[in-house]
């Protein structure tokens, strides 16, 4: 097939990408300590729940007031992130971006490992748990909270077959090229690789299975942030009562999730060392892609915060001289400033888009995506429209307890345990797909 | 020397007790020696006790209760009841006037209410509760041709359709055992409702001389899919009359009954839930699920091909 490549060039070239992606997938360095670290947050997670199980979830902040603490925060956290899956392997990949193609699978993972937990992360936040069935039982397709059940157990499907489906090749790949291999593996491999042998026939069906996949996700992906955002939206809240919340979200979405894969390409150029493949060029695009998706985020915030501060109705204005000048204010303008504004200046210019300097800058942002959602799902609580009469004074303030401090962190845990055996048990770039963008599915194929 | 610290002390114990003294005036209600000492320029007679009675009703009982009943409002401070033995020895015409007129927190002032007459008239119907100063009795048992009215009482209640009123008719014992009429009787008039008991017709009012007092009923009350409604009538005054009363059905407005949970919307369950969100959520899963499923062929297929 290909032209420009003697058969001794094509097959070096096939030899170095199995070479280079297959290795991590045995050479374990520091992977112990990792998962050290992971078991100790799980236990802690298994700790705090297991007391705020037997006691209930008065051990937590939350109280008539703020009925919506961190967990819910973070469960709209970990929505988001997950969405960056859909941006990255159907937006980009329908827009024949071909530089997104050895990042694909890096978003897959991330967003696989995020909406997995995001399920889970409700679960935690409710008081009894053992009545979750009562939701599908007797909810009501009126609600909100059904349409985000729908969509969510929707996305994860998808999501699951958009990783699995690019995987085929790979695996019937790695199968071959991978000496001692464990036997678990290689059955699984052999299983899930569903005897590709990579006839014209297969790639037809395989493009179009993806394909249609890539369609599909983006309205599914679109309708699980839009619904999660719902949940606030058609609500009446000072702060959550507002047309735009829907692509609010998913463009807050969108920052997030894409300072997510750039850590994580970052990780693994260094851990894996694929600077071969996750180069200068891909940090740069990326860089671009998340200063572009953070400008629009920055003009939602514009007009989220902006037109009800210009009008003040009376509600607003308790809630946003809160944010701006009140209790909040520090949260309110360091996640704004740091997680968002100088972000945004830094990343316009090119030489903070290498790779260091951006997942540096992808760090704060994600933290301050993370603390964004606080702002959101906190301070409205705080101010309902009708105050409750003679409370306690202790249910006008919110701070989390150690309980859902563990809780949240089991939550990361879980997430990042879920990516480390996804990126340790299977190859982390799609070698088929770089193999044909070179015009090397001939060779790639014909290794025995 | 020893002259100077022992004034001190006396000074000190004078200071507490005065600021002790100043808390508790605040829950005292002092009303000014001058203000207290005005006298009531109103005839304590029939009828300035019965025009001072009916606007003691209207503005006061909601929160002070009925005299004697100790059933006011259980707010703080508290409405003293306006029969108490206590507070009418303790409270001047004047002071009650005063205090009347002024208000205090959650007691309104009725200054720009009630003209000066009404108030002193009010003063008047409370002061009859004064055992020491009883100028004039509200009339409870009619003397007639020399016989006693007396308990057993009698309500009868007749319901006259064409003008939607009631009339209550209140006769009491004679000594010889025979019923009479009875004047001025307080008679109260309700509908029952859902909730508790409407009180109609004004608050009901006293018994003319023939006995009877007539009570119109508000025809726009809704009374279901009929139209009915049962009406009742009791001598308000349990304690003279004993516990009488009567009741009667009578015809209200009729009204549709709606029951929200029989149309199809937002609020009920699953499947009553609109069409249109019927349409939308299934067809959205159905479709995207659908969609799925053909992916999956598409993987037996695949594994097809490779044999
Ligand atoms: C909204 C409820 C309310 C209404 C209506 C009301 N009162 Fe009062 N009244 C109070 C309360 C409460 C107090 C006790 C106030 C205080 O001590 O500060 C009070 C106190 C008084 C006192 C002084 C009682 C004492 O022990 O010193 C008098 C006299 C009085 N009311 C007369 C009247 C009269 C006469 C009317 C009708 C014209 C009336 N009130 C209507 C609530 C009400």
């Amino acid at each position: 097939m290909s032209n420009s490549l003697s058969k001794e060039e094509a097959k070096s070239k096939i030899d170095k990408y199995a070479a280079d992606i297959l290795r991590p997938m045995q050479s374990h360095g520091g992977l112990e300590l990792w998962v050290m670290l992971l078991a100790l947050g799980l236990i802690m997670y298994v700790f705090a729940y297991f007391i705020q199980l037997r006691d209930g979830l008065g051990v937590t902040a939350m109280r008539d007031y703020v009925s919506w603490g961190v967990y819910i925060s973070n469960f709209v956290f970990f929505v988001a992130v997950s969405l960056v899956g859909m941006l990255i392997s159907a937006v980009l990949g329908l827009l024949k971006q071909d530089w997104i193609k050895p990042i694909t699978r890096v978003a897959e993972v991330v967003a696989l490992g995020f909406v997995m937990v995001a399920g889970l992360v409700i679960v935690n936040d409710m008081g009894r748990p053992d009545r979750l069935m009562n939701v599908f039982i007797h909810g009501r397709i009126q609600s909100p909270i059904v349409w985000d059940i729908t969509v969510i157990t929707t996305y994860v499907t998808i999501s699951l077959l958009l990783f699995y489906l690019p995987l085929i090749p790979d695996l019937a790949f790695a199968k071959k090229r991978l000496k001692n291999m464990p036997v678990w593996q290689y059955h699984l491999f052999n299983i899930l690789s569903l005897g590709w042998i990579g006839t014209p026939e297969q790639y037809k069906i395989l493009h179009k299975g993806i394909r249609l996949l890539a369609i599909l996700i983006i309205p599914v992906a679109l309708a699980i942030h839009t619904v999660t955002s719902w949940l606030f939206a058609a609500t009446l809240r000072p702060g959550w009562d507002t047309t735009i919340f829907g692509p609010y979200f998913v463009a807050g979405a969108f920052v997030a999730g894409a300072a997510a894969v750039v850590i994580l390409m970052y990780i693994l150029r260094v851990n894996y060392k694929l600077k071969d493949y996750f180069t200068d060029f891909h940090f740069d695009k990326m860089g671009q892609l998340l200063v572009l998706v953070s400008l629009v985020y920055l003009y939602f915030n514009l007009n989220e915060f902006l037109v009800p501060a210009y009008k003040m109705k009376d509600a607003d204005a308790v809630h946003l001289h809160t944010l701006f000048s009140g209790k909040y204010a520090v949260l309110f303008w360091g996640v704004q400033i740091f997680g968002m504004i100088i972000p945004i200046i830094m990343m316009l210019f090119r030489r903070f888009r290498k790779p260091a300097w951006l997942a540096g800058i992808a760090v704060f942002v994600l933290i301050g995506a993370w603390l964004k959602r606080v702002i959101i799902v906190i301070p409205t609580l705080l101010h309902p429209h009708l105050p409750i009469q003679n409370v306690p004074e202790a249910f006008h303030q919110y701070f989390p307890t150690w309980i859902e401090v563990f809780v949240t962190l089991g939550s990361f845990v879980m997430a990042l345990g879920i990516i480390t055996a996804l990126l340790k048990i299977f190859p982390v770039i799609p070698i088929w797909e770089l193999a044909e963008e070179e015009g090397l599915t001939e060779e790639f194929e014909s290794y025995e | 020397m020893e002259n100077t610290s022992s004034r001190l002390v006396v000074g000190l114990l004078a200071v507490l007790l005065l600021s002790s003294f100043s808390v508790f005036a605040q829950s005292e209600w002092k009303v000014e020696d001058a203000k207290s000492k005005m006298s009531n320029p109103i005839q304590a007679d029939d009828a300035s006790l019965k025009e001072g009675k009916a606007l003691f009703k209207t503005n006061c009982i909601t929160c002070h209760g009925d005299p004697g009943k100790n059933n006011g409002l259980p707010l703080v401070p508290k409405p003293s009841d306006m029969a108490n033995a206590a507070f009418l020895s303790a409270n001047s015409d004047g002071a009650v006037f005063t205090k009347m007129t002024d208000g205090r927190i959650t007691m309104p002032s009725f200054k720009a209410v009630l003209s000066e007459k009404e108030r002193w008239k009010i003063v008047n119907y409370i002061r009859s509760f004064d055992e020491n100063k009883k100028v004039a009795s509200t009339v409870t048992a009619v003397k007639k041709e020399g016989q006693t009215l007396g308990v057993p009482y009698q309500l009868s209640l007749n319901y006259n359709p064409e003008e939607s009123s009631l009339v209550a008719f209140v006769r009491g014992t004679l000594t010889d055992g025979n019923l009479a009429p009875a004047s001025d009787v307080e008679v109260g008039f309700f509908v029952k409702r859902y909730f508790g008991d409407l009180p109609i017709g004004d608050r009901g009012g006293v018994t003319d001389e023939n006995g009877m007092i007539k009570a119109a009923i508000p025809t726009d009350l809704p009374g279901g899919e009929e139209g009915k409604a049962l009406a009742f009538a009791k001598l308000n005054d349990v304690d003279t009359y004993g516990d009488v009363s009567a009741k009667t059905e009578v015809s209200v407005k009729a009204v549709e009954i709606i029951n929200l949970m029989d149309e199809r919307s937002l609020w009920t369950v699953s499947v009553m839930a609109p069409w249109w969100l019927i349409f939308t959520y299934f067809g959205i899963l159905i479709g995207v699920w659908g969609t799925l499923g053909y992916v999956v062929t598409l993987l037996f297929k695949l594994k097809k091909a490779g044999v």
